[in-house]
């Protein structure tokens, strides 16, 4: 299987201080990947890195076979790719309906936009419910619909989520990797999570990367990783 | 459920709003009184450079280079048709296009400022612009332009020309405003980062939003060039800029509507008070002061103001009653 984005030792410093010091990822074509590691990893880092949000001091990105290190976000998210940021940010005095309209700032296919919109709705029945309301009046479960939603709304081939678990409640939890899990099945849209939740990871994801402080201390399949002692280590930190 | 931009039910919300303008506009050609003819002039002329402002600060811009932006457009109208000897047609466009086209060339280096830092650039930027003007030959320096041959000889024709051109220049920025441009503009002023993160472009939807309102502003100066046939540089300075700003502010910027009361209001209320001219500025901070201190979502917002106090009653009567479930 061909990978859809490939992270080629990349590092990024933030001033003097590296944040992420030459890490390499593989996210394979329709595949979930997920990236854990504690507060500071650089998980959060490492994926506006790939959005091109904080400039790279070295390596490369490779999306489908082409080099992206040096475009803009813009072309990033018109080439495929799409960020569910940290702490969801929506444009709360936006309806939802024009929340999810921006995610597809970058189409112009009419039709397609419309599919998808009916599509987002599908998954998350609510939101249809709630689409004339603005969006900083919504649940913080509900946020992270709409986040997820917009993201799919650029049609990604990748999508890229920052811990959409932040602050929910369990249950909401659950229901956003079965989501997830749903939005890959059914679309085919490739996925790296980037996570503390260790359960919501390794629930959805196939494949697993570990970082700490920067660099990456573990990787595998989920069966393996969970049973490594590098893992416990970076995570439950014994 | 608001599946789609629904364009036609947005255009037909406005037609009330649209049929009162006009009524109002039409006000003065019924009085035959020719001075109010051309206050209302007047109004419209700035009527749409601040609403054109607007579409600026729509994408979280304050500009202070507006009114200088409305000199060009003059200018270049004014010598097009004075020095050239072109037609109204063309010169009013030419115009419009010429501040357009600078104020994203001008508007470049700077669109990646936000707030406040833009503002600052923008300022330099206009009292700039009006200094070139004033060191040009070919725009009559400080003596001003004169003698620029007017579109229309009566002032009817003048008059009914700006009706026309006011709601045919607000009808073309309200859609602008609903379009998905215009809500993707309201989404950057709201954040930036996270729309960039979605894929938005700052810079081009920045730069599209000022050449969109300088556009308009270019062609409200030029009409009004044309108009009053005669430029100076003194009507366009940082002060001018800076009432435009007022307009929308006091009038509520966070509706289309807001610079539109907030131009008819803050030109008449010295034009009424003209018997009592000298207290005309003192009458104008007044209203500015109660406007900032009582209605904070400007003149437009008291509709939404009225319905939160109601509501907010009901509330109250509630718990008093000790019945709100």
């Amino acid at each position: 299987m061909s990978n859809i984005l490939e992270i080629n030792h990349i590092t990024i410093k933030y001033g003097k201080s590296i944040a992420v010091a030459g890490i390499s990822l593989k996210i394979p074509e329709g595949g979930i990947v997920t990236l854990i590691g504690s507060n500071g990893a650089g998980k959060s880092t490492t994926l506006n890195a790939t959005l091109g949000m904080v400039p790279l001091t070295d390596g490369s990105l490779t999306f489908q076979g082409e080099d992206i290190t040096n475009i803009s976000t813009a072309e990033r998210v018109k080439k495929g790719l799409a960020l569910v940021p940290e702490g969801r940010h929506l444009f709360p005095y936006l309806s939802v309906y024009k929340n999810l309209l921006l995610g597809a700032t970058q189409r112009t296919d009419k039709q397609g936009i419309a599919e998808d919109l009916e599509f987002v709705y599908n998954l998350f029945p609510k939101l249809k419910d709630r689409s004339k309301q603005k969006a900083g009046t919504l649940s913080g479960g509900e946020q992270q619909m709409v986040a997820i939603a917009r993201g799919i709304m650029s049609n990604p081939k990748l999508l890229c989520l920052d811990e959409p678990s932040l602050g929910l409640a369990p249950v909401v939890i659950e229901d956003v990797g079965r989501k997830i899990k749903e939005i890959n099945q059914k679309r085919g849209t490739s996925i790296l999570l980037v996570e503390q939740n260790v359960h919501l990871a390794f629930g959805v994801a196939a494949y697993c990367y570990t970082l700490q402080v920067g660099k990456l201390v573990a990787e595998g399949p989920i069966d393996e990783i969970r049973e490594k002692d590098a893992v416990r280590k970076a995570y439950f930190g014994g | 459920m608001e599946n789609t931009l629904d364009k036609k039910k947005n255009l037909r919300k406005i037609i009330p709003y649209a049929i009162i303008l006009l009524a109002f506009l039409i006000v003065p050609a019924f009085t035959g009184n020719i001075y109010w003819l051309g206050v209302f002039i007047f109004i419209m002329y700035q009527m749409i450079g601040s609403v054109s402002l607007r579409t600026i600060f729509l994408s979280g811009n304050i500009s202070f280079a507006h009114g200088s932006f409305i000199a060009m457009g003059a200018y270049f109208a004014g010598i097009l048709a004075k020095d050239l000897g072109f037609p109204p047609g063309v010169t009013l466009l030419a115009g419009a296009l010429f501040a357009c086209v600078i104020s994203v060339i001008t508007g470049f280096p700077f669109v990646r400022l936000r707030g406040l830092y833009y503002g600052m650039a923008s300022l330099f930027m206009g009292v700039a612009i009006i200094y070139v003007i004033q060191a040009l030959k070919v725009t009559g320096g400080s003596r001003g332009l004169l003698d620029i041959p007017s579109m229309f000889s009566s002032i009817y024709a003048n008059y009914y020309f700006f009706v026309i051109l006011t709601v045919v220049c607000l009808l073309a920025m309200y859609r602008f405003e609903f379009s998905r441009i215009g809500i993707t503009l309201r989404a950057l002023a709201q954040s930036p980062e996270v729309a960039s993160s979605i894929g938005v472009s700052e810079s081009f939807y920045k730069l599209l939003a000022l050449g969109f309102g300088s556009f308009f502003a270019g062609l409200t100066g030029a009409a009004f060039a044309l108009y009053s046939t005669v430029l100076s540089t003194t009507n366009y300075g940082l002060t001018f800029s800076i009432w435009l700003l007022m307009y929308m502010m006091i009038g509520g910027d966070s509706k289309f509507i807001g610079p539109v009361i907030g131009t008819v209001i803050f030109v008449l209320i010295p034009e009424i008070g003209r018997s009592f001219s000298a207290y005309a500025p003192y009458l104008t901070a007044a209203a500015m002061l109660v406007v900032a201190y009582l209605i904070p979502g400007g003149l437009a917002g008291i509709p939404d103001l009225i319905r939160r106090r109601k509501r907010k009653n009901k509330v109250e009567n509630l718990s008093e009653g000790g019945q709100a479930i």
